[in-house]
């Protein structure tokens, strides 16, 4: 019996591909899930935000026409408020109004007091000149300076001059600082 | 794709390499895919998530600041706020009035019997204007007081008020500082808010309110001198 040997015949080693362990296998299957989860939340959320932005901004946008429409109250408003804020600023300036003071100084005028000169400046203080006709008028005149009135409204009350003249009369000089005024 | 096209392509040595590392070649194809969707997808997409957030809060803040503006812009009556600052800007005008001064300091003087002398006015918004006066103590006083308590808005600086000896005559002269406001250039932007009015202005506006107008618009007007028509 003759039995053929086929020498040229090669063994072929089946093909077999490298095996990955099993709890890779599952952990990466576990993995690819939870990414792909991962993404669709993430796409979701990036979606929800984008549309509330949307919604938003166009929100914004009818505010802001609604202004537009209004747009002539608006520049009224801002010219009355521009104007409020000025004279708030000019009133408040710390200026005295000496004016307040005149008054005062007027009640003695004629009589047996004359004044000659009364200059105010609302920085400096005021300046006032004049005569008194004799020594008591003048002891009268300036027991009536020196008064609670006049305290409320000056700090200072400077004798500046007193000279007495040939005919028994008085001429004077004050200064008056501001103080309540 | 482009994996599969090119694993037809390989000869037959290298297809069988392949076929016994194509679950390796899976994993790192898988790994490959990983990276890239992470880098072009999902990277992107949480940067602009936190994009999102930061505009969708400025956003709110603007919608909020706008509706409040838009709330106080309905609370205002236009026809108070024109009425409002029709008064304000005859205290306040938007520059030097000069022909309104010289006519208020007129008709004030006439008005309360005092001799106007002088006045000098200077162009200049920041130089003062200054009068001179005689008349009477009381009248003058008088003058003093209206002049305060006019449009356009002065202040007197510097009074320097001399007596006539054996007369009842004061003569006078007086600084006065005018007052101006130039009008707002622009409106400023769309979303800047309604600064509200405060009690101290709106107390300042009631005082200013009761101020009196001296010269009224009939004042202003040119008068017509000569033929209305020159041809005949």
């Amino acid at each position: 019996m003759d039995r053929k040997i086929d020498f040229l015949k090669a063994y072929e080693k089946p093909i077999s591909s490298k095996k990955i362990p099993r709890s890779l296998l599952v952990g990466g299957v576990i993995g690819i899930i939870f990414y792909i989860v991962l993404i669709v939340a993430i796409f979701s959320f990036w979606l929800f935000l984008r549309k509330e932005y949307g919604e938003i901004s166009h929100q914004v946008e009818e505010k802001k026409s609604q202004i537009s429409q209004m747009r002539k109250r608006e520049s009224l408003y801002i010219l009355l408020k521009q104007q409020l804020n000025a004279l708030v600023k000019i009133r408040s300036e710390g200026e005295k109004d000496f004016l307040q003071a005149f008054p005062f100084f007027l009640k003695f005028q004629g009589g047996e007091i004359n004044f000659d000169k009364i200059s105010a400046s609302a920085k400096e203080g005021i300046k006032l000149s004049g005569r008194a006709t004799n020594a008591s008028t003048l002891a009268n005149f300036l027991s009536l300076i020196v008064s609670s009135e006049s305290s409320n409204l000056f700090s200072k009350i400077i004798l500046d001059s007193l000279t007495r003249d040939k005919d028994g009369s008085y001429s004077f000089s004050f200064s008056f600082a501001y103080g309540g005024i | 794709m482009g994996v599969i096209v090119l694993v037809f392509l390989l000869p037959m040595g290298e297809f069988k390499t392949f076929i016994k590392y194509k679950n390796v070649l899976l994993l790192l194809i898988l790994a490959a895919g990983f990276i890239f969707s992470f880098f072009f997808f999902l990277k992107p997409k949480i940067l602009e998530i936190f994009d999102f957030r930061k505009k969708i809060n400025q956003e709110k803040n603007t919608l909020a600041a706008l509706t409040q503006k838009v709330a106080a812009l309905n609370g205002l009556d236009e026809l108070e706020l024109e009425r409002k600052t029709e008064v304000l800007l005859k205290a306040l005008p938007p520059e030097k009035d000069i022909v309104t001064l010289l006519l208020t300091f007129k008709v004030l003087s006439s008005q309360e019997g005092v001799t106007l002398k002088g006045v000098k006015i200077d162009p200049d918004e920041n130089a003062a204007t200054s009068l001179e006066i005689e008349g009477e103590q009381e009248k003058i006083m008088n003058f003093l007081e209206k002049i305060k308590t006019s449009y356009p808005l002065m202040k007197p600086e510097d009074v320097a008020l001399s007596y006539h000896k054996n007369e009842n005559l004061i003569e006078g002269k007086i600084v006065f500082r005018t007052f101006s406001q130039p009008l707002p250039k622009s409106l400023g932007s769309i979303e800047s808010p309604l600064l509200p009015i405060t009690p101290e202005e709106e107390k300042s506006y009631e005082e200013i309110s009761k101020f009196n107008s001296v010269v009224i618009e009939k004042d202003l007007e040119p008068v017509q001198t000569g033929k209305e028509n020159p041809f005949l």
